[in-house]
């Protein structure tokens, strides 16, 4: 089955600790859903196979823990990621809040500046939300972020996340093509500028 | 015929006409001239002659009258020299003989003198007159000095005579010397001991002051005794051995001992001085009262003995003056004073600076002291040791100070260091409470403070844990907390003391550190090797000490002494010295655990051929004892390195551990399905187990959150959890784990690596030839 996928996407999901990163991940790979999940010590990985378009793209997801005890951890997981799914919780504002930092930090560490961004506001299924879903619409226009609200639980948004990420760094050829071909060959001038090309669409 | 030309030629004719006159007148003249002639010629031949006739026999009379003269002068000369030589010798002969009568006799009368002499003082001895006869003794010497000089004298004699001399001395020293012992009576203790309190007691000297009347031979007074000894010349050493008894058995004891009293009893005709022993509780006495009973034996003593034989003295009026007691005085004072400085004003130096204003009581008794002894004339004008050590009491106090401090800090460096009590910011501080820092100075940041809020809120929005500073929650010795608080006190003290003790004081506390940098990893070394808990609790003692001394001087530096605050007092210097101090202690322990788990899992044999049953139990056995290992000093490192460093340490231990049987895994070459699998149940044992030797804290339940933390201080962590996988894996979960180089597995090890594992353990298959391929 690996013979058709297009490329192995890697993607990493960060976000303040509870807000249910593992659920999303456990959701969308297993499809189950756990109320009860411990806290990720260090870091979990899962590999699932997407088809988007009719592009088959093997997703290497990392998930990441969110304590920030394990902090000093994550930065050797940015390198080479693709697709950042950062995470927030609607009913927590505080992790709303620690948003800033979360970018911050991917910049920091992360590898490439086209790497594609998706803010997820998760556990809309509750009721106490503190975050209305036009902040967050509005955080993540103002960092060129893609958007959605999800419930691990309800299973609401979960796949349509994952599949709009993927979507988006398939559309951005250079993020993942001039990886593939970096492999072994070696690049021509002119991909390379086809490359900065990309990147100027996309922004 | 000219004269007659001229006459005619001048006279003309004149002289024609007188020529008649002239004429006459020259016969008149011839016939003159004619008389005279005859006159001379009779004179001359009838007077003169015969006189010369007459003077000629004269002149050979006179030449015989000398020539007799001289034959008579020198036969006069011959003749009577001869005679006068003789005489004058036989004179001389004389006069000798006379003078060497004169010296017999004079010799004689001496001999005789000198025979008389010790004719009488024998006399005078029987009689036990000794002054007399010390005096007439010594007359004898005189004379048989005055013999001696007389170099002419038979020497037999002379030396026979200053035999009898000398053994007359020695008789009348004799009888001298048993007087003075039924004089002056010392009755000692049993044992020689002096030191202990019960033997002083047993001391007695007792002084006769009268004749006993019932005795058959009365005795004689000390005064006689003393100023025929004084006339021998024997005055000096016997004084002297007096002094000294009387410092051994006495004075010393008086001194060293703060119960023993003297007591002094008088009897109709004796004096004597025995001791009785009062209880007190102090162990050394307080100088004043130390004073006042030396002063008492010494009163008696000047009363008794040494008072007397002056007044008798000065009638006779023939030896110089001497003063007993200066003469006593010199024997004792230097001992005495020694002693009394060393015993008791020592003791006497106050430890702590608030005293110091009683000690000038100290002082003045002092004064008074030495005052009463010069005026008994113990002591000369000008002696004031005493006086001059206590009032020097200053240094005396710095020194004893600063003293007391450095041993005090020295027995706490080498006390146990596994005496340990809990620090942190959490738990009370024991250390002295510091006066607040000085009113301007708070005044100065109320004032800033002020126009902060006026310039509106500049505070920031997240302010720092107000522990940041504080020195995490650990375990340190007792006794090194007990030195930090010493350092505090010391300086406190120093505070408020003069300027030049409190420079001396300060410098005390930074020899203490100093100190401890020297003394304790060298006192202490084999422990700290040895005992990793030890080696932990020096590295936090270290630490502790490190913290405090960043901030002493500052706490400090308003209040000391203005000599001191020109910026050299302060004790950051030796903050990187005593970080390095704990830091390398911990960390030769840390290569010591490090070589122990590397050694024992050395003999786990590669990890290769996991399906002989033999090196499997090997394997299993060295992993066991790794963990064995760990876990103990996971144990002995509980609640006592600050979390933090004991994560830190037990993870790189734990590190070690896992790198190296990464290390002897993947250079396996083959890895049969059950050496894979016992290869996992290995790793297994160490996943499992190795968390758990994570347990900083005493409370088993608080230490979950740092056995979940394990990833965090054990970098090989999830490599080890990757290959644990790849053992027990199928080629297609590696190669999702790998996924295109963007799985953990990539980021875990090389292609390389994960290459020749694969191979290990995988047979040569097509699919594992794919799989390969997609290991880029």
């Amino acid at each position: 089955m690996d013979e058709d996928v297009l490329t192995t996407l890697k993607i990493l999901i960060i976000g303040e600790s509870g807000v249910g990163k593992s659920s999303l991940l456990l959701r969308f790979t297993d499809d189950t859903f756990d109320p009860e999940l411990a806290a990720t010590i260090g870091v979990d990985f899962k590999v699932k196979t997407i088809s988007v378009d009719g592009n088959k793209a093997k997703l290497a997801i990392w998930d990441t823990a969110g304590q920030e005890r394990f902090r000093t951890l994550t930065p050797s997981y940015y390198r080479g990621a693709q697709g950042v799914i950062l995470v927030y919780d609607v009913t927590r504002r505080d992790t709303f809040v620690k948003l800033d930092n979360w970018l911050n930090e991917l910049e920091t560490y992360c590898t490439r500046n086209d790497i594609v961004n998706m803010l997820v506001g998760n556990k809309i299924d509750k009721e106490n939300r503190e975050v209305d879903r036009n902040e967050g619409l509005k955080f993540a226009r103002k960092h060129s972020m893609l958007f959605i609200e999800a419930s691990a639980k309800t299973c609401d948004g979960v796949q349509c996340a994952f599949e709009e990420l993927v979507e988006k760094i398939i559309q951005t050829p250079g993020l993942w093509e001039s990886e593939n071909q970096n492999k072994g060959v070696k690049l021509s001038p002119r991909e390379e500028s086809h490359g900065g090309g990309a990147c100027g669409g996309y922004c | 015929a000219s004269f007659v030309t001229e006459v005619l030629a001048h006279s003309g004719s004149l002289e024609k006409e007188d020529l008649g006159t002239r004429i006459s007148r020259l016969t008149r003249r011839v016939e003159e001239i004619k008389g005279e002639v005859c006159n001379m010629i009779s004179k001359k031949y009838s007077e003169f002659l015969p006189t010369m006739q007459s003077a000629q026999a004269l002149v050979t009379q006179v030449d015989t009258l000398s020539n007799d003269i001289d034959q008579l002068k020198s036969r006069i000369e011959t003749e009577v020299c001869r005679d006068l030589h003789i005489s004058t010798v036989e004179f001389t002969n004389l006069k000798q003989r006379l003078e060497r009568d004169s010296v017999v006799l004079n010799l004689l009368k001496q001999l005789q003198e000198f025979s008389s002499a010790i004719e009488e003082y024998n006399s005078a001895l029987a009689e036990k007159k000794y002054i007399p006869a010390a005096r007439l003794l010594e007359e004898a010497q005189e004379c048989l000095k005055l013999l001696k000089s007389k170099k002419c004298f038979d020497l037999k004699m002379l030396k026979s005579l200053s035999m009898e001399l000398t053994v007359q001395k020695q008789n009348i020293l004799y009888h001298l010397g048993e007087d003075w012992q039924k004089l002056v009576v010392w009755k000692f203790p049993p044992s020689k001991d002096t030191s202990s309190l019960e033997s002083c007691l047993q001391t007695e000297l007792h002084l006769c002051t009268e004749q006993p009347e019932k005795e058959m031979t009365p005795l004689p007074s000390i005064s006689s005794v003393l100023l025929a000894f004084s006339i021998l010349g024997e005055l000096p050493t016997k004084l002297k051995s007096f002094g000294q008894m009387l410092l051994k058995y006495i004075l010393k004891p008086l001194v060293t001992c703060p119960s023993l009293h003297a007591v002094i009893e008088r009897q109709p005709n004796s004096v004597s001085i025995c001791f009785q022993s009062l209880a007190t509780d102090s162990e050394h006495p307080p100088p004043p009262e130390a004073f006042a009973k030396i002063q008492l034996v010494l009163e008696v003593l000047q009363k008794q003995l040494l008072d007397l034989p002056l007044d008798a003295d000065l009638e006779i009026g023939k030896v110089p003056e001497i003063v007993l007691a200066e003469m006593l005085g010199e024997v004792i004072w230097e001992d005495l004073s020694d002693c009394l400085i060393r015993n008791c004003l020592v003791y006497s130096i106050p430890t702590n600076s608030s005293k110091l204003q009683q000690y000038e009581e100290i002082i003045q008794s002092t004064e008074e002291f030495e005052k009463s002894l010069k005026e008994m004339r113990f002591l000369k004008g000008d002696t004031t040791d005493l006086l001059k050590y206590a009032r020097n009491i200053n240094s005396h106090f710095a020194n004893k100070k600063c003293q007391d401090v450095i041993v005090a800090a020295r027995h706490l460096m080498t006390s146990e260091i596994h005496n340990t009590v809990k620090i942190g910011p959490d738990c009370e501080e024991t250390l002295p409470d510091l006066p607040s820092p000085d009113a301007d100075h708070r005044l100065q940041v109320q004032v800033c403070k002020v126009q902060f809020t006026d310039a509106g809120n500049l505070e920031p929005e997240t302010s720092l844990d107000p522990r940041s500073f504080s020195l995490p929650t650990c375990r340190i010795s007792e006794a090194v907390k007990k030195l930090m608080e010493l350092a505090y006190q010391t300086l406190l003290e120093a505070t408020t003391s003069s300027d030049q003790c409190a420079v001396q004081l300060f410098y005390s506390v930074r020899n203490i550190f100093h100190l401890f940098h020297d003394v304790v990893p060298t006192y202490h070394k084999e422990n700290l090797q040895k005992l990793p808990q030890l080696a932990a609790i020096h590295h936090n003692n270290c630490m502790y000490i490190a913290h405090h001394l960043l901030t002493l001087g500052h706490q400090f530096r308003s209040r000391l002494t203005p000599i001191l605050c020109d910026g050299t007092t302060t004790f950051v210097d030796l903050v990187p010295g005593f970080r390095r101090l704990g830091t390398e202690c911990f960390l030769a322990q840390m290569r010591t655990q490090k070589g122990e788990l590397l050694e024992r899992l050395s003999s786990a044999r590669s990890f290769a051929n996991m399906d002989d049953e033999e090196n499997y139990s090997a394997a299993s056995k060295a992993v066991r004892q790794v963990l064995h290992q760990l876990k103990r000093l996971g144990i002995v490192w509980q609640d006592v390195l600050p979390v933090n460093i004991y994560c830190k340490a037990m993870g790189t231990l734990l590190n070690t551990v896992i790198a190296e049987m990464i290390g002897r895994i993947t250079a396996l070459e083959d890895i049969s399905t059950e050496d894979g699998d016992r290869l996992y149940s290995l790793c297994k044992t160490v996943m499992d187990e190795g968390p758990q030797v994570f347990a900083p804290l005493s409370d088993e339940n608080k230490n979950k959150k740092y056995q979940e933390e394990v990833p965090v201080y054990v970098s090989k962590w999830m490599p080890f959890k990757e290959l644990m996988i790849m053992l027990q894996a199928s080629l297609q979960e590696i190669g999702d784990r790998w996924a295109d180089g963007k799985g953990p597995l990539a980021t875990a090890f090389p292609s390389s690596e994960v290459k020749a594992l694969i191979r290990a353990l995988f047979q040569n298959t097509e699919r594992r030839a794919a799989a390969l391929a997609k290991i880029k």
